[in-house]
C-alpha cells in the first residue's frame, strides 16, 4: 500500500495536470468543460486550504500559550483579535448592525498596522541604500545604487518644472534599460515555471508527497 | 469627528501606527502587541472571509441552489475539502496526499500553460518586434531592451557545453554577455528598490497624512 | 566383536554398527533424520557414510536392503568372473591389513552390491565416481571380473582410439581397461564383437561417432560424446575429452549394459552376472560406476585394503587416473599384468588371498563399494577401500602395507584395435615396469607423494602423464589435466540429493585420516552464519574426494568463501585447459579522451575542496548605527510631516503625456462607453493601501463619474477588504461632493474573493459566473441578475479589466490567464511602484493597454481627470521626503565610499607595518 499509494498520487497530479493543460490548447469535446471543472473544484480546495494554513497558525500560538512559553501573552493577544474579528465579521454579514465594529477592527487595526509596517521599510530601505557603498563596493552594487538614485531622481517632483521634464525624459531611458532585464527575468521565470511544471506533470517532482 | 466609529477607528489607528512606527527606535513590547493583534485581526478576516465566500457561497449555497452542475461541483470540491482537512495531523496527512497532488497538478498545468500562452511567446514575440518598426528611437528602444532581454538570459545559463566544458567557466564570449546581463540586471534590481522605496515612501506619507488628519478633524 | 547379526547375511557386526559391514545392509533401519545444519565455510567433518545414511530416502536404504540379499547370490559367481578377467598380476603384494577403525561399513557397499540400486543410481553417478580423482577410490579390482565381455568391447573401443592413443606401439589394452574408454573410435572395429545384448548406446559406442545413432540408453560412464544425441551433455563432454585422454576408463561391457538401455535393467544384468564381473573393466574405472567395480570386486577380487588405494589416488587423475597412471604399468611390468588384473587373477583362484593393491588409477575407478565388499568377505574389519582411502590413516598405512609395491593402474592405456586381453598384459608390463611403485615410506599424502613418476619407457604419452598432485613426470600433466576438466564438468552437473550423501563420505573417511594437508583444509573463521542444508554437508566430503585423489592440488578450485566453501572444482576451472588460447590483454587503463580527463579533474576537484576544511571567514558584523537610522527616520518624518501640516505645495503637478501608459490609460477609460461594465480586481494588500488607493482613487473616481458599472472581485482574501474601503472612500467623496451615492447591485457589485490564484482566475475568465453568490444576501442570492451585471456572461462582456495589484507575480497571472479570454477587450493595471518594472515588459508588448503605478501614476490620473485628490495632496509629501531621501543617499553614499576607502587604506597600511 505504501508503494501503491505514492503512485496513485503521481497519477492523479499527472492526469489532473494533463486534463488541464490540453484543456488550454485542445478544443476537444467536453475537454474544455471538464477542465472547468477540474479548475474550479481545485480553486475551491485553494480556499479551503487557506483555512488549514489559518488552523496551523492557532493551533501553533495555542500550544504556545498551553507551554506557556515566552511570548505567550502575544499568543494569547493574537488570539483573542482572531476570534472577535471572526466573531465580528460573521456576525457583522449577517446582521448589519455590527459592521461597524467590523470596519473598526479592520480599518482601525489591520490597515494602519500593515501600512505602517510599510512606512518602516522606507526607513529601513534609505538605510540600507546609505550604508550599502560601506559594506561592499563593485561594478554591480554602484550600478545598482545608481540606478536606483536615479530613478528616485527622476520620478519624484522637483521643484523646478525644467529640472522635472529633463528628468522625466531621462527616467524614460532608465526604464527602457530597466525594461530589457525584466523581460529577460520575465522570461526566465517563465522557463522555470515551464520546467518546473512539466517536471511535475511528468512525476518527476512531487512536492505532494511521496517517492 | 461625530461619527464614533470614525473617532474609535482614527484613535485605534493612530494607536497602532505609533506602535509600529517605534520599531525605529528599537524592537519593544508595543510593537510586538501591535503586530500580534493585527496577526490577529488578519487571520480572523481571512478566516471569516473564506468561510462565507468560498464554504458558504461557493459550497454549501451551491449545492442549495439545485444546479446540477454546481452541485457536482460543489460536492466534490467539499468532500475532497474534508479529506484535506487530514493534513492537520501528521498522522493522518497522508490521507490528504490525493487531495495536494490533485491541487498541485492542477497548479502546475495552469501555470505551464499560463507561462507559455502568457509571457514566453508574448514576450519573445515583443523582443523581435524591433525590426518591424518605422521609428528609429523605436528600434533604439526594441535593440536595447533585446539586448537586456538576451543578456539577462544568458546570465541565467549555466549549462557550458564544448570545450568550456571541462574548465567550469563560460567562454569569453558568453562572459562578456553575462557581464551585459548583470548590467541589466542591476539597472533592473535598482529599479526595482527604488519603486520599493517609493511604495513604502508613499505608505510613510500616508500614515503621517492620517495622523496629521486626525488631529486636524480631532481639534477641530 | 560381532555383536549385531545382519538380518540378510547373516554375518556378525561389531557392535554399534548400523550398516553391515559385509553386505552393506541396515542393521537397524532408522528415519531419514536431515544432518545437523553447517554453515558456509565450514570445512567438511569427516563423516561416515553411515552417518549420513539417515539422510538417504527412505526408498534409497530399502533398495539397499536388497542389495544386501543380493550380495550373498553374488559371492559364488564371483568366481567365474575372475577367471574370464585377465591374469591378475602374479605378484601382486598382499594389501595391508584392514583398519578395524575405519568406518565399519559403507553406505555405498550396500548400493555397490545391490541389483536395485543400480536402477536408481543413474549413469551420471557412475561417472561421477570414475572421473573422480582415483586416489579415493580402490583400485579397479573388479578388472578381475568377467573380462572376457569387456576386453572385447574394450577392444572393439580401442580400434578407433590409435589416433588418441599414446602411441601406436602401446601394448594392447588389455580388456579393455584402458580401453580407452573414451576413445569410443575403437568401438566401431569391435562393434562385430559386440554381444547381442549390448545396448543401443553401447552398440554406438562401437561405431564411429557419425554413425552413431541416437543411443536411447542412458548415459553410460564411459559413454563418448559420439553418443551426444542420447547422452547427456555433461556425458558429452566427456565423450569428447575421452579420446583425449589416455584410456581414462572402459565402457561397460556389452553384456552389461541394458540393451534397451536402461540402466536397471543393465545393472540388474551386471548383478544378474552376478559374479560375472560384468563390473566394469579396471582400465576404465574412470568412466565405471564405483559400485559397479564393486560388484566385480566383491565377488572376485579380494578386498583390498583402503591403503592401497590411497597412493593410487595420488597418482590418478580425476577422470582418467588409470590411463595415466604410471603405477599401473610400473606394477605390470613385474607380473606382466596389472596389480588389479593380478588381484583379478588371484580372487579368482582364492578369495581368501591378499588383494591384489589397487593400482594408483585403479581408485579411480573403483569404488569404496567394491573393495568394502572384498573387506566384507575377508576381514569384517576392513574397510570400504574407497572409505579408507579417505581416511586419513589408510594412506600412511597404505604406504607402509605396500611399500614396494606398484600401484595397479586400473586403467590401461587405450589398446590398439583388435588388440586381445592378453596383449594387453604386455603393455601393462611395461608400463608396470616404468612405474615406481609407491613406497611404505612414503608420507602421508600418499595421493601425492606417493604417486610413483611415469614411466620413462611408457608408451605413450597418456600414460606418462600422472596426474598434477603426483610428483610424476611433466608428460602426466596433461593427462591429468584433462581430468580434471572431466572432474569439473561432472561436478558442475546437478547432483540429487540422495547422491550428495554418498561420496562425501568416502571422501571424509579419506582425507581425515590421511591428514593430507591439502585435502582438508583449514576451517576458517570467518564463516557465512548461512546454514546449509544437510544435503549440502552430505555432499560436501566429494570434495575431500577429489582432494584426495589430487592431492597437491587442494589448492586449486577449492572454494574458500561462500556457500561453497570448502568443496573442491565444484566450479569449472580451464586456466590450464590444454589448447586454451592465451586470454587476450585486455589495458587496465581506463580509455578516456581529454575532455574526460580534464571533467573527472574538475569533478576531482570539486570533491578535494568539499573535502577540505575552509577556513571560516567572519562576515563583516553589520552593526546598526542607531542614530544613523533615527536621523534617517527623522529626516523622512520631517520631510513628510512639514508640507503635511504646513500645507505647502512647493511641487508643481507632473505633466501629462498622452502617449505615455498613464495617457493611454485615461485615454481608455475615456473612451469606455458610459454606464458599460468594468472588471476590477482588487488584489492588493492592506499594506499597499496608503500607495495603491491614491493612484486607484482617481480611476474609480473617474469611472463612477462615467457611471459605469463596477464588478469588484479580488484573489486575495483582503482584497475584499480593500474593494470595500475603496467603494466607501468614493461613496464619501460623492458624500462631500453633495452627489447620489454609487448604489450597490445597480451600480456595482463585490463579487468577493476568488480563490485558487492562477487556477481561479482561469475557472472566473472562463466563467466568470462562478462568482456572485452574495454572502451578504440571503443564500443562494444571484448577483448575476442585479443590474451592475446585466449582460455580463463571460470576461470579455466587460469593457475592460483594471487590476489593482502590488504584486507583479500576481499582476502576470491575470495577464497570463485572462488574455485568451478577454477576446481583444482591454486590460488595465494599477501597480504599485515597486511592480512597475516587472509589469512594464506587458505593457511594452501590448498584453495590457495602460498602466499607473504608485503615487506619481496616481497624481497624473488626477491631473487627466482635472479631479485632484488625495494623491495631489501627498504629492509635496512625496516631493520632500524624496528629494530628502535623494540627498541622503548621496550624501551618505559618498560618506560611507569614503569610510570604506579609509578602512581599507588603514588595512592596507597595517600590513605594511606588518610586514
Amino acid at each position: 500500500m505504501k508503494r501503491i499509494f505514492p503512485v496513485f498520487n503521481a497519477v492523479i497530479a499527472i492526469a489532473a495536470g494533463v486534463i488541464v493543460l490540453a484543456g488550454y490548447f485542445l478544443n476537444i469535446f467536453m475537454l474544455a468543460e471538464f477542465r472547468i471543472v477540474i479548475l474550479q473544484v481545485a480553486a475551491l480546495l485553494a480556499g479551503v486550504a487557506v483555512l488549514i494554513g489559518v488552523g496551523n497558525l492557532i493551533s501553533v500560538h495555542l500550544q504556545k500559550i498551553r507551554q506557556q512559553k515566552p511570548g505567550a501573552i502575544y499568543s494569547l493577544v493574537l488570539l483573542f483579535f482572531f476570534l472577535m474579528t471572526v466573531a465580528v465579521v460573521l456576525v457583522a454579514n449577517s446582521v448589519p448592525i455590527f459592521l461597524p465594529f467590523e470596519k473598526i477592527l479592520l480599518n482601525g487595526i489591520m490597515v494602519p498596522t500593515e501600512i505602517s509596517l510599510m512606512a518602516i521599510l522606507a526607513v529601513t530601505l534609505l538605510y540600507a541604500s546609505v550604508r550599502m557603498l560601506r559594506w561592499k563596493i563593485d561594478v554591480k552594487t554602484i550600478l545598482f545604487l545608481v540606478t536606483a538614485l536615479l530613478v528616485l531622481v527622476t520620478t519624484g517632483p522637483w521643484p523646478i518644472p525644467s529640472i522635472d521634464l529633463l528628468l522625466r525624459t531621462f527616467n524614460v531611458i532608465i526604464q527602457v534599460v530597466a525594461a530589457g532585464g525584466a523581460r529577460g527575468i520575465l522570461l526566465g521565470v517563465a522557463l522555470g515555471t515551464l520546467t518546473t511544471g512539466l517536471r511535475i506533470l511528468f512525476g518527476a517532482d512531487r512536492p505532494y508527497g511521496g517517492k | 469627528m461625530g461619527d464614533p466609529v470614525v473617532l474609535i477607528t482614527g484613535v485605534l489607528s493612530l494607536l497602532f501606527t505609533i506602535l509600529v512606527l517605534s520599531y525605529v527606535v528599537g524592537d519593544n513590547p508595543a510593537f510586538r502587541l501591535a503586530i500580534y493583534a493585527f496577526i490577529g485581526v488578519a487571520a480572523g478576516y481571512v478566516t471569516a472571509i473564506v468561510l462565507l465566500q468560498v464554504i458558504a457561497n461557493q459550497m454549501i449555497f451551491s449545492l442549495l441552489s439545485g444546479d446540477l452542475f454546481k452541485q457536482l461541483v460543489a460536492g466534490s470540491a467539499l468532500l475532497l475539502g474534508l479529506i484535506l482537512f487530514a493534513k492537520v495531523s501528521p498522522r493522518t496527512e497522508w490521507f490528504a496526499r490525493p487531495v495536494v497532488a490533485f491541487l498541485v497538478g492542477t497548479g502546475a498545468a495552469a501555470a505551464v500553460a499560463g507561462a507559455m500562452l502568457g509571457t514566453i511567446y508574448p514576450q519573445t514575440m515583443a523582443s523581435i518586434d524591433i525590426f518591424g518598426q518605422d521609428d528609429p528611437l523605436k528600434k533604439l528602444e526594441g535593440a536595447v531592451v533585446l539586448a537586456g532581454t538576451v543578456a539577462t538570459l544568458a546570465y541565467f545559463q549555466f549549462t557550458l557545453v564544448g570545450k568550456t566544458t571541462p574548465t567550469g567557466n563560460r567562454g569569453w564570449v558568453m562572459r562578456i554577455v553575462a557581464f551585459v546581463g548583470q548590467v541589466f540586471i542591476a539597472i533592473t534590481l535598482g529599479a526595482l528598490f527604488a519603486g520599493a522605496f517609493s511604495a513604502a515612501l508613499t505608505a510613510l506619507i500616508d500614515r503621517v497624512e492620517s495622523i496629521v488628519l486626525f488631529f486636524d478633524q480631532f481639534l477641530h | 566383536m560381532a555383536d549385531i547379526l545382519c538380518p540378510v547375511c547373516g554375518k556378525a557386526n561389531p557392535e554399534g554398527s548400523e550398516i553391515c559391514q559385509y553386505c552393506g545392509a541396515l542393521l537397524k533401519n532408522r528415519g531419514t533424520e536431515p544432518l545437523a545444519p553447517i554453515h558456509p565455510g565450514e570445512m567438511p567433518t569427516p563423516k561416515k557414510t553411515s552417518e549420513l545414511e539417515r539422510t538417504l530416502p527412505g526408498w534409497l536404504r530399502n533398495i539397499r536392503k536388497g542389495d544386501n540379499s543380493q550380495a550373498q547370490t553374488t559371492a559364488s559367481p564371483e568366481q567365474p568372473a575372475q577367471n574370464e578377467q585377465p591374469a591378475p598380476p602374479p605378484a601382486a603384494p598382499p594389501p595391508p591389513p584392514p583398519k578395524k577403525d575405519e568406518p565399519p561399513v559403507d553406505l555405498l557397499a550396500g548400493l555397490s552390491q545391490s541389483d536395485e540400486e543400480e536402477e536408481e543410481v543413474p549413469d551420471w553417478l557412475a561417472s561421477l565416481k570414475t572421473n573422480l580423482p582415483g586416489g579415493s577410490v580402490p583400485a579397479p579390482e573388479p578388472a578381475a571380473t568377467e573380462a572376457e565381455q569387456p576386453a572385447d568391447w574394450l577392444a572393439a573401443l580401442q580400434g578407433d582410439s590409435p589416433s588418441q592413443q599414446p602411441a601406436p606401439d602401446l601394448p594392447a589394452a588389455d580388456s579393455g581397461v584402458g580401453s580407452g574408454s573414451f576413445s569410443f573410435n575403437q568401438a566401431e572395429e569391435s562393434s562385430q564383437q559386440a554381444s547381442d545384448d549390448t545396448p543401443d548406446w553401447m552398440a554406438a559406442l562401437n561405431n564411429p561417432p557419425a554413425q552413431n545413432t541416437p543411443a536411447p540408453v542412458q548415459p553410460a560412464p564411459t559413454e563418448p560424446a559420439s553418443g551426444g544425441t542420447d547422452l547427456p551433455d555433461w556425458l558429452g563432454s566427456l565423450g569428447n575429452e575421452a579420446p583425449q585422454q589416455p584410456a581414462a576408463g572402459a565402457a561397460p561391457t556389452a553384456d552389461d549394459l541394458p540393451s534397451d538401455g536402461d540402466l536397471s535393467g543393465w545393472f540388474s544384468g551386471l548383478d544378474n552376472a552376478g559374479s560375472a564381473p560384468a563390473a566394469a573393466p579396471a582400465g576404465p574405472a574412470g568412466d565405471l560406476p564405483d559400485w559397479m567395480a564393486g560388484l566385480g570386486e566383491a565377488q572376485a577380487a579380494p578386498p583390498q585394503m583402503p591403503v592401497e588405494n590411497t597412493p593410487a589416488e595420488s597418482t590418478q587423475t580425476p577422470s582418467a587416473p588409470a590411463m595415466s597412471e604410471p603405477a599401473s604399468p610400473a606394477e605390470a611390468s613385474d607380473d606382466g599384468l596389472p596389480d588389479w588384473l593380478a588381484a583379478a587373477v588371484a580372487d579368482k583362484t582364492s578369495d581368501e588371498a591378499p588383494p591384489v593393491e589397487p593400482a594408483a588409477s585403479a581408485k579411480a575407478f573403483s569404488t569404496g563399494a567394491l573393495e568394502e565388499v572384498n573387506l566384507g568377505a575377508n576381514d569384517a574389519a576392513q574397510v570400504p577401500d574407497w572409505m579408507a582411502g579417505l581416511g586419513g590413516s589408510t594412506v600412511p598405512e597404505t604406504t607402509t602395507a605396500q611399500p614396494e609395491q606398484p600401484v595397479a593402474p586400473p586403467i590401461e592405456p587405450a589398446p590398439a584395435p583388435g588388440v586381445s586381453g592378453a596383449d594387453n598384459l604386455d603393455w601393462l608390463s611395461e608400463l608396470a615396469a616404468g612405474t615406481p611403485a609407491p613406497s611404505q615410506n612414503e608420507p602421508a599424502p600418499a595421493a601425492m607423494e606417493s604417486a610413483p613418476p611415469a614411466a620413462p619407457q611408457q608408451p605413450a604419452p597418456s600414460f606418462e602423464a600422472p596426474t598434477p598432485q603426483a610428483e610424476t613426470p611433466p608428460p602426466a600433466a596433461t593427462p591429468a589435466f584433462e581430468n580434471n576438466q572431466n572432474l569439473d564438468s561432472i561436478l558442475s552437473m546437478d547432483m540429487p540429493d540422495w547422491l550428495a550423501g554418498f561420496t562425501p563420505t568416502e571422501t571424509d573417511a579419506a582425507k581425515t585420516p590421511a591428514g593430507q594437508p591439502g585435502a582438508a583444509p583449514a576451517a576458517d573463521a570467518d564463516l557465512s552464519p548461512a546454514s546449509l542444508p544437510s544435503w549440502v554437508q552430505a555432499m560436501r566430503p566429494m570434495e575431500a574426494v577429489i582432494s584426495g585423489a589430487e592431492g597437491g592440488e587442494e589448492d586449486q578450485n577449492v572454494e574458500k568463501e561462500g556457500p561453497l566453501a570448502g568443496l573442491r572444482s565444484v566450479l569449472p576451472a580451464h586456466t590450464e585447459a590444454p589448447g586454451s588460447r592465451k586470454p587476450k590483454a585486455y589495458s587496465i587503463k581506463l580509455q578516456v579522451d581529454a575532455t574526460q580527463q580534464a571533467q573527472a579533474a574538475l569533478l576531482e576537484n570539486l570533491i578535494a575542496s568539499e573535502a577540505e576544511s575552509q577556513p571560516i571567514v567572519t562576515p563583516k558584523r553589520v552593526v546598526t548605527i542607531r542614530p544613523l537610522r533615527w536621523i534617517i527616520a527623522a529626516v523622512l518624518l520631517l520631510a513628510v510631516l512639514i508640507p503635511a501640516v504646513l500645507g505647502l505645495s512647493f511641487f508643481p503637478a507632473p505633466s501629462q503625456e498622452p502617449e505615455n501608459e498613464i495617457g493611454k490609460f485615461h485615454s481608455l477609460v475615456e473612451s469606455l462607453p458610459d454606464g458599460g461594465p468594468v472588471l476590477l480586481v482588487f488584489d492588493y494588500q492592506p499594506g499597499y493601501a496608503g500607495e495603491l488607493e491614491q493612484a486607484a482613487s482617481p480611476v474609480v473616481r473617474h469611472l463612477v463619474d462615467k457611471n459605469m458599472r463596477l464588478a469588484l472581485v479580488s484573489s486575495s482574501p483582503t482584497g475584499v477588504l480593500m474593494s470595500e474601503n475603496m467603494m466607501d472612500r468614493i461613496q464619501a467623496e460623492l458624500s462631500n461632493e453633495n452627489k447620489p451615492p454609487y448604489p450597490a447591485g445597480d451600480k456595482y457589485v463585490d463579487l468577493g474573493y476568488l480563490p485558487g490564484g492562477e487556477a481561479g482566475i482561469q475557472v472566473f475568465a472562463n466563467n466568470p459566473r462562478v462568482l456572485g453568490n452574495d454572502y451578504t444576501g440571503e443564500p443562494g442570492q444571484d448577483l448575476w441578475n442585479t443590474q451592475a451585471l446585466a449582460g455580463i456572461s463571460k470576461l470579455s462582456d466587460f469593457g475592460t479589466l483594471i487590476v489593482l495589484t502590488d504584486n507583479p507575480d500576481t499582476g502576470r497571472m491575470w495577464i497570463e490567464q485572462t488574455g485568451q479570454a478577454l477576446q481583444g477587450q482591454p486590460m488595465l493595471m494599477i501597480v504599485s511602484a515597486q511592480a512597475e518594472p516587472m509589469i512594464r515588459p506587458y505593457y511594452d508588448s501590448g498584453q495590457i493597454h495602460g498602466m499607473i503605478s504608485g503615487l506619481a501614476g496616481g497624481t497624473v490620473y488626477e491631473e487627466f481627470t482635472k479631479r485632484p485628490g488625495q494623491a495631489s495632496q501627498y504629492w509635496d509629501s512625496y516631493g520632500a521626503s524624496m528629494i530628502a531621501a535623494e540627498l541622503l543617499v548621496i550624501v551618505g553614499g559618498a560618506w560611507a565610499l569614503v569610510e570604506h576607502l579609509r578602512t581599507r587604506r588603514m588595512e592596507q597600511q597595517l600590513e605594511e607595518d606588518e610586514a
